[in-house]
């Protein structure tokens, strides 16, 4: 386990460097920069703050920025090869923005926003509580209620009740939550007059916001419990537990649920990934100052680091939350080891 | 469709044996059931994944038969739009701008009678005027020549408003197109018979603005005189209905969800066979190699599961404009990895089965083995797998699109029409209701497809 657990950090910090690699890239790409809004003097000194006029990484071809009217800007002293491809000489390596960002990242620091005057650290930091406590709950109603209902149709399968759960949930998985959220709002927001329609003042208001989040995976975590159910119902030690004479509350709940469960366990680790990508668009419904309304706003104003440090922010959670969801998954089926290979 | 099969019904071929005559011929019996007829048979008897074919088969058709049903059927293009601050709710007409029909210059709307004062020609006033007696004839249904509260509130022109408007305000909200929500304003017309007449109703009765009027008259102006002169009259465009209400734009709903479906079927349809050739290529080549490249290979698809993805495609969206081909590509690319790891299991669990060994030992060639045997076998699960992941980009496209990243005007998909809907669905919760309908719809039907033809394919992994 604990060498697993090693090879596991050490791939993590690969695929972590390439996606800041890449992200980096991307965002350098794009059209406009963030120092396009400030006036003549402003756009010199903004250029010049972020380190903008620099090359992005040691070969490049073009110009890192096109040159602002009267605005002295970063030359490299020595260039290995000019021309189309330009490639800087090792020694001014550590002039590029990717060396610099890099930099910045060792000292421990996500950088400065390149709009606002607020650190991205701070940013995110006000952000991070909403976007958490958003996904938790979503979570938590996907496990209360999806579980429950998918052991109820499991154990009943094939009759009534079973068709009449499990075609709900497929319903629940076909309703996107940008349909489902504006419609809640409309319901019990604007005609109950239950919650308030936008911002997040009290725990109330995030309840309509963790529905919308929610609702999907209690479908989903549904379907799965369902088929995790039915596939080990069947298995010999459930018949084994049965034969032995044990009521059939202890064989579904100390015996069954364990093995049915494996698959929503496993499901877990996508769902994270996909409840922070949810939260982008409840944010923006619910209009939450939450990490994806940044994440947006970020990509949109062209804030390099700030959407930068989401996607690290991002990865290293993710990352991180996959390794616990694959260490969790050894703890409930001790067949699987991670060991062997 | 229905759970036993009926003979009459019966699959022309397969079902001939089982409940063909007593004295099946010679060819039947040799023939007998393949996996594909096998498991067609099985997908017929789900009634959930046929009733999805069919819903999945109509929209297709509406999307690729957009030209004729615009022209035809709702007679409105997706771009034109008609001057009107409010959104039409459904069932309410407009006129339409290109694929009109004209009405037959015949009783109210002949010539003698649009020519208010017999002038002998028509103005942009005559046929705003007749549009406006029209629609007012509409509404009235018992013909008496006022409109009663329940009249009015039974046409869909009126939407619902807090503010109640008092008797001093009718003057006011009459030149404007705000609704009346309360019985009350029917007391305060000349009258006082709680009735409106035709001269009390103001601008409730437009159909076409003033603007639009003129519009329609310059169709017709061939000699640009400004005017309609007798012979330059062959009947004004007939007004047509706007099944799902319009936006605020006045463009017609219905004819901007086919439009929107064209797009976002297309875009499930191209993401997916995007995510299929990568993900076969990709597992395929894990699976056949074996050893170390396979390993690395599939470690790399280990560690991209559990990679924010869609945050990489928003990032790709924004920096490089709302491109619709990248836009197949970035979502293809990031659905691939289940796709790669079923196709490497099948590769890998087929390469070692007898009958590929048989298929070796009586010297069948390598790419014989690969296209006769591990292919067709291989093909259920991807099939599977792909019906599965058309829902899943369409979601995703409409997700971007929601967010104003994916799919740009003039263009427009389900999840823009969404998102439109979403800014004024106090007003016009129409705009919302549909588009998230044709949505769910579509996924609902897409899903229980790709179950159905999962439990028909692979009755093994049947989970019921």
């Amino acid at each position: 386990m604990t060498r697993f657990i090693i090879r596991r950090l050490f791939a993590s910090i690969f695929v972590i460097l390439a996606i800041i690699t890449i992200t980096l890239w991307i965002t350098r790409l794009a059209p406009s920069n963030p120092c396009l809004d400030e006036r003549d003097v402003n756009a010199c000194s903004c250029v010049h703050q972020h380190q903008l006029d620099r090359p992005v990484f040691p070969v490049y071809t073009g110009t890192p920025l096109e040159p602002l009217q009267g605005c002295q800007y970063w030359e490299a002293d020595t260039e290995w090869s000019v021309g189309p491809v330009n490639i800087i000489s090792p020694m001014e390596w550590g002039e590029t923005q990717y060396a610099i960002y890099m930099g910045t990242l060792m000292r421990g620091s996500l950088g400065e926003s390149m709009i606002t005057d607020r650190t991205v650290a701070e940013t995110l930091g006000a952000a991070l509580p909403y976007s958490i406590q958003l996904g938790i709950q979503a979570l938590l109603i996907a496990l209360l209620f999806g579980v429950p209902a998918g052991l109820f149709a499991g154990l009943r399968q094939n009759t009534i009740s079973d068709y009449s759960v499990m075609t709900i949930a497929m319903v629940g998985v076909s309703i996107p939550n940008f349909v489902l959220g504006p419609l809640l709002i409309l319901l019990f927001s604007i005609h109950l007059g239950w919650f308030t329609a936008v911002g997040w003042y009290t725990w109330a208001d995030s309840i309509l916001p963790s529905i919308t989040l929610g609702l999907f995976y209690v479908a989903y975590v549904a379907r799965l419990t369902r088929g995790g159910v039915l596939e080990v119902i069947r298995k010999d030690y459930i018949r084994t537990a049965r034969a032995k004479g044990l009521r059939e509350r202890v064989v579904i709940f100390r015996h069954a649920i364990k093995g049915a469960l494996l698959p929503v366990v496993s499901y877990l680790g996508p769902a994270f990934a996909a409840l922070l990508a949810g939260s982008v668009v409840v944010e923006e419904i619910f209009n939450l100052p939450g990490v994806g309304t940044h994440f947006v706003r970020s990509a949109l104003n062209r804030d390099y680091n700030l959407v930068l440090g989401t996607i690290i922010m991002y990865s290293t959670l993710l990352v991180f939350l996959n390794m616990l969801v694959d260490i969790l998954y050894t703890v409930l089926d001790p067949r699987v080891s991670y060991d062997d290979d | 469709m229905t759970t036993e099969l009926p003979p009459s019904e019966g699959t022309d071929g397969s079902a001939k044996p089982e409940t063909g005559p007593p004295t099946p011929s010679a060819a039947d019996l040799i023939e007998g059931t393949s996996l594909w007829k096998d498991a067609f048979r099985r997908l017929r008897k789900n009634r959930a994944a046929m009733a999805g074919a069919i819903i999945v088969f109509v929209m297709g058709l509406s999307a690729i038969f957009y030209q004729p049903i615009v022209e035809y059927g709702t007679r409105f293009t997706q771009e034109e739009q008609h001057s009107f601050v409010m959104p039409k709710p459904p069932g309410a007409y407009s006129v339409p701008s290109y694929h009109y029909k004209l009405m037959d210059p015949e009783g109210e709307w002949s010539f003698d009678a649009i020519d208010q004062g017999d002038k002998g020609y028509i103005e942009a006033q005559d046929i705003y005027e007749a549009y406006r007696r029209w629609e007012f004839n509409r509404i009235d249904r018992d013909g008496n020549g006022q409109l009663s509260w329940d009249e009015y509130s039974a046409a869909p022109l009126s939407m619902s408003f807090d503010n109640i408007p008092d008797c001093d305000r009718w003057d006011e909200i009459r030149m404007s197109i705000a609704p009346i929500d309360d019985r009350s304003i029917f007391d305060c017309d000349a009258g006082e018979d709680g009735t409106i007449g035709y001269e009390d109703a103001g601008r409730l009765l437009d159909i076409v603005s003033q603007g639009e009027a003129q519009e329609i008259l310059n169709r017709f102006d061939d000699d640009g005189t400004g005017i309609l002169a007798r012979h330059e009259f062959q009947g004004l465009p007939e007004p047509a209905r706007n099944w799902l209400g319009t936006d605020q734009l006045g463009r017609d709903l219905l004819t901007r969800l086919i439009y929107g479906g064209r797009i976002s079927l297309a875009v499930g349809l191209l993401a997916t066979l995007v995510s299929f050739l990568i993900g076969v290529s990709w597992g395929a080549t894990a699976g056949f190699v074996g050893g170390k490249v396979d390993n690395i290979m599939m470690r790399i698809v280990d560690v991209m599961y559990g990679l924010p993805f869609i945050f990489l495609v928003i990032l790709l969206m924004v920096v490089f404009g709302q491109n619709i081909i990248l836009l197949f590509i970035a979502l293809g690319a990031v659905q691939w990895l289940t796709m790669a790891r079923i196709v490497r299991g099948q590769v890998i669990s087929l390469k070692s089965q007898e009958f590929v060994e048989a298929a070796q030992t009586i010297g069948v060639s390598k790419a014989a083995i690969i296209y006769r045997h591990l292919i067709p076998n291989a093909l259920g699960p991807i099939i599977v797998y792909a019906t599965l992941t058309v829902p899943a980009v369409m979601l995703e496209e409409a997700f971007l699109s929601f967010l104003g990243l994916g799919v740009q005007a003039p263009q427009t998909s389900w999840g823009a029409l969404a998102s439109e809907g979403r800014q004024v669905m106090e007003m016009a919760p129409w705009m919302i209701i549909f588009p998230g309908l044709a949505l769910a719809v579509t996924l609902l039907s897409l899903n229980f497809l790709g179950d159905g033809l999962r439990d028909a394919l692979d009755p093994q992994l049947r989970k019921d």
